[in-house]
């Protein structure tokens, strides 16, 4: 036995081998051609080098097929994160439930993978046929990277099989914790492949590791996989993907609720709605720092890439960003305030709702405020087309700032207030704690506004600096009422949660967060490839093809409700999947 | 201690004082650290 | 029934974000299109217009050169009174260092525009450069990729707007290969018939076209029947791949597929499918 254990981890190590033996080979290739030949640049493609096949636009299907695959890619990658967690919740607190849970998310997820790895496969095959020079270009600088990604998606599909299929044979004691090592091996996979893929990605905005005059691969692998926007984009990812996991799964809880006449059944759904819902906002709170760093990042990289960015055309994508991230806290809240009424206790807060909407409308308003936008259609084309003159919004990003951080803020305090709502302190300090909270919002809103006025009169350069504190205040006030409360809340009365006990139209905000999740996402895909203008690879590579420029808004709009649609036509399919799995014909007697 | 406890309204006005030589220092770090003018008059020139 | 209510929900929310992108104002990103310099012809005051343009156009200057800060407002300032005091400061230390006049103008413009950080306007470096690094773009390079001429034109706009009459050489043939006509917004319409694409880039002038007669090139009566659409393609874009009997390579253009948008290849394309016999 022991030695087949050995045996095992023997063939682990010499597959090992063989997944870095390319990267090596590469190298020494490397340092062959640095000794003699000349470097080969990037190619020059012309626009007739570009494979036209049957009339199909390629931008528009490799644009299609990416951002499914990464809708999928993102769902799958997410729910085994926060699976793990409630996992160890479930263990910890020695409730069934979280991990009942927990292996049904799972069950979703299993349905979607497949169809993830087949978007995948349709895309690459689509790069290939149409962008052959710069696929080829891509896999100069990045080499045997591929095959390892190759190989870590076979390692995905193996852990991820074993995670799901072993639930129930590892479920309690040690197995336990053996099941759980084994979902942290497939996040660690997952999250690796996520890795790797971005680096493509952001090598094409921000390339290292070539020269920057002719694109000649003169670095290693990894010195074209750090590059500059690498980690501001791996982390925005990241969070961005628990959030939008969490809004998915959310909307299955709110269908089978809506589906369901059971009661019993009814409350775990309303449970697990309330969960993802939980899990939706808590990674959707710290996304607008995710984003402040990633653009800093883009600013620091390239002012040029900044201003297309933040100036001009693209500014009023922004607009409708906020649009978008308005409705998704606002749905957010209002299914939390709904939630309010599952305790007798949370009646009593209720009063308090009103002026939470004030704030977070008015907010939402300041947001989407497009006075101070400079830029009408004639003036950009007098400007000179696709590049832009003024600085436009940045001009008013200390007011939005202000306004969505205000708007952060009153979410946590709806989510704090839900998360009283079923809690009675026993502590003797609890009236004298509840004054020092209040204190902090007081104080911390306050700062947030005199920092935003204070990035209203500096000059540009400042502008973004005084951000800094405002973001700040934001997380002083999460993290210190979070601490304050764990202290408060210890040892108190729980309030009995009548779960179930919520209304239908309270479950429609569970689906306005998957819908705007999904659209969003698609639209900051749109923005993502939009700042390379027309660059394949940014600065080294150009893009000669028919596609070269930027579509309008509204056709991106258009596009990416398409995919969205088609995208929801598949979770509809997948969502089945996982059902017809649990239904089994009654046997005719 | 505990008198000043007792009286949540004290304790509010504490908590203000408190909280407000926090967010102040705490501003004041971030500018200085970025190098920004925390110096400059907040009046519009 | 849920499953409608749902569905029609969704779908609702859906089409209130796509809504809403097609409210906004709608601007298409076009790659920059390069501008056609008339070496002939062009004058100083050519060179000062063409400079403007691209101050805010393909060079990309007014997103930073402007009164938000960012950097000196080019426009805004005093440039007769700074581009002196500027070569006169003791820690400038470029080529114009110790000169006067108009030339030493022109040559610390053309340094700024290539190399920035030779010297930074104190106050405008990147951060925490202490005023010794510039975070502007080489001009020459990409993504800017201004061209020699380009950067004179540049110059020469600056310069009169400093009030000093331009001294940057006019561009020669050979600097400018490519140039063509100097009206580029016409000549960059694209073209939106087969006969006007036709027209656009000459194809009568060698081939027998709308009645020219012309014999330089190969008969096209009939291209349908004896060439797919690829190799219709092709022969435009690469003319030197495939050569008709009794016709010598090299004697069409082989850069069309560099000066025509797609649409236009299509257009002519189609237009040659349609040649009877």
């Amino acid at each position: 036995m022991a030695l087949n254990h050995t045996s095992k981890l023997f063939a682990l190590f010499i597959l090992a081998v063989f997944v870095l033996v390319p990267d090596v080979a590469f190298a020494a290739a490397d340092a062959a051609k640095e000794a003699g030949e000349a470097l080969v640049g990037a190619p020059k493609p012309t626009r007739a080098d570009y494979p036209m096949i049957g009339g199909l636009n390629a931008r528009t299907l490799a644009w299609g097929f990416a951002q499914m695959h990464l809708f999928l890619a993102a769902f799958v990658l997410a729910v085994p994160m926060f699976s793990i967690v409630m996992e160890y919740i479930g263990h910890l607190t020695k409730d069934e439930r979280y991990d009942s849970m927990a292996h049904e998310f799972m069950k979703i997820t299993m349905s979607a993978y497949s169809l993830t790895a087949l978007f995948g496969g349709t895309l690459a095959l689509t790069l290939f046929l149409f962008y052959p020079h710069l696929m080829g270009y891509l896999m100069k600088v990045f080499r045997g990277q591929f095959l390892i990604y190759a190989l870590l998606f076979l390692l995905e599909s193996v852990t991820l099989y074993i995670y799901y299929y072993s639930w129930n044979a590892l479920r309690y004691g040690n197995r336990k914790w053996f099941h759980m090592s084994i979902g942290l091996v497939l996040n660690t996979v997952g999250l690796s492949l996520m890795f790797i893929a971005n680096a493509w990605a952001t090598f094409m905005m921000s390339p290292s590791g070539v020269d920057p005059a002719t694109g000649a691969v003169i670095g290693t692998v990894w010195e074209a996989t750090r590059n500059p926007l690498w980690n501001p984009v791996n982390l925005h990812r990241f969070i961005a993907n628990i959030a939008y996991g969490g809004a998915i799964v959310g909307g299955y809880a709110a269908y089978m609720f809506l589906a369901e006449k059971r009661a019993e059944v009814k409350a775990h759904y309303d449970w697990m709605g309330y969960t993802s819902n939980f899990i939706a906002i808590a990674g959707f709170l710290p996304l607008p720092f995710a984003g402040y760093w990633l653009m800093a990042e883009i600013y620091a990289y390239s002012q040029q890439m900044g201003i297309t960015a933040m100036g001009g055309i693209l500014a009023w994508l922004f607009i409708i960003q906020a649009v978008l991230i308005g409705t998704i806290m606002l749905a957010a809240n209002y299914y939390l305030w709904c939630g309010l009424m599952r305790t007798d206790r949370g009646a009593q807060y209720a009063k308090y709702v009103k002026y939470i909407a004030v704030v977070i409308v008015g907010g939402f308003l300041v947001w989407v405020t497009p006075h101070s936008l400079i830029l009408t259609t004639d003036e950009i084309r007098l400007l000179g087309g696709t590049h832009h003159k003024f600085l436009g919004p940045l001009g008013i990003m200390p007011a939005k700032n202000t306004a969505v951080n205000l708007m952060l803020v009153f979410t946590f305090l709806s989510l704090q207030m839900f998360y009283r709502s079923s809690r009675v302190p026993t502590v003797s300090w609890a009236k004298a704690g509840n004054m020092v909270i209040i204190a902090l919002y007081i104080i911390g809103c306050t700062n947030i506004v005199f920092a935003g006025l204070y990035g209203y009169i500096t000059p540009t350069v400042y502008k973004v600096g005084a951000s800094v504190p405002q973001v700040v205040s934001t997380l002083s006030i999460i993290v210190f009422s979070v601490i304050i409360d764990i202290f408060m809340l210890r040892g108190a009365k729980s309030e009995k949660v009548h779960w179930g006990r919520m209304s239908e139209r309270s479950q429609y905000a569970l689906f306005v967060l998957p819908v705007a999740f999904t659209w969003l996402m698609g639209l900051m895909g749109y923005i993502r490839s939009s700042l390379r203008t027309h660059w394949h690879v940014y600065t080294v590579m150009k893009d000669q093809s028919p596609d070269a420029y930027i579509p309008t808004i509204g056709q991106a709009g258009n596009t990416i409700t398409v995919i969205t649609l088609s995208f929801m036509a598949i979770m509809v399919f997948v969502f089945w999947l996982s059902r017809l799995g649990s239904t089994s014909q009654v046997k005719p007697s | 201690m505990s008198k000043i406890l007792s009286n949540k309204w004290l304790v509010l006005i504490l908590a203000l004082g408190v909280w407000a030589a926090y967010f102040h220092t705490m501003d004041w770090m971030l500018m200085e650290a970025q190098g920004l003018p925390v110096q400059m008059s907040l009046m519009p020139r | 029934m849920t499953f409608a209510r749902v569905m029609i929900f969704s779908l609702f929310t859906l089409l209130a974000f796509t809504g809403f992108a097609n409210l906004v104002p709608q601007v298409q990103g076009d790659p920059p299109v390069e501008e056609k310099i008339d070496v002939g012809s062009i004058d100083m005051a050519g060179m000062v217009l063409l400079g403007e343009k691209l101050f805010s156009g393909k060079g990309t200057c007014t997103l930073c050169h402007n009164d938000m800060g960012r950097a000196p407002d080019l426009l805004g300032i005093d440039l007769a009174k700074e581009f002196p005091e500027r070569i006169a400061d003791k820690s400038y230390e470029g080529i114009a260092k110790g000169k006067t006049g108009p030339k030493a103008i022109e040559e610390y413009i053309m340094e700024s525009l290539v190399d920035p950080s030779k010297y930074v306007v104190p106050g405008y470096g990147k951060k925490g450069s202490n005023d010794k690094i510039s975070p502007m773009p080489k001009a020459d390079t990409a993504p800017i990729e201004l061209s020699k001429v380009e950067m004179n034109a540049v110059t020469a706009f600056l310069q009169d707007k400093a009030g000093i009459s331009p001294t940057v050489p006019l561009p020669s043939a050979d600097e400018a290969p490519k140039a063509t006509g100097n009206d580029e917004d016409e000549e960059n319409e694209p073209a939106t018939t087969g006969v006007a694409a036709i027209t656009k880039y000459g194809c009568a002038t060698c081939h027998d076209l709308e009645g020219s007669e012309a014999d330089i090139g190969p008969k096209l009566n009939g291209l349908a029947k004896r060439m797919t659409d690829a190799k219709i393609l092709e022969a435009i874009v690469k003319p030197n791949v495939v050569i008709a009997k009794g016709f010598e390579a090299d004697m069409m253009p082989d850069d069309f597929g560099e000066q025509m948008r797609f649409s236009e290849l299509n257009l002519i394309v189609e237009y040659l499918k349609k040649l009877p016999e």
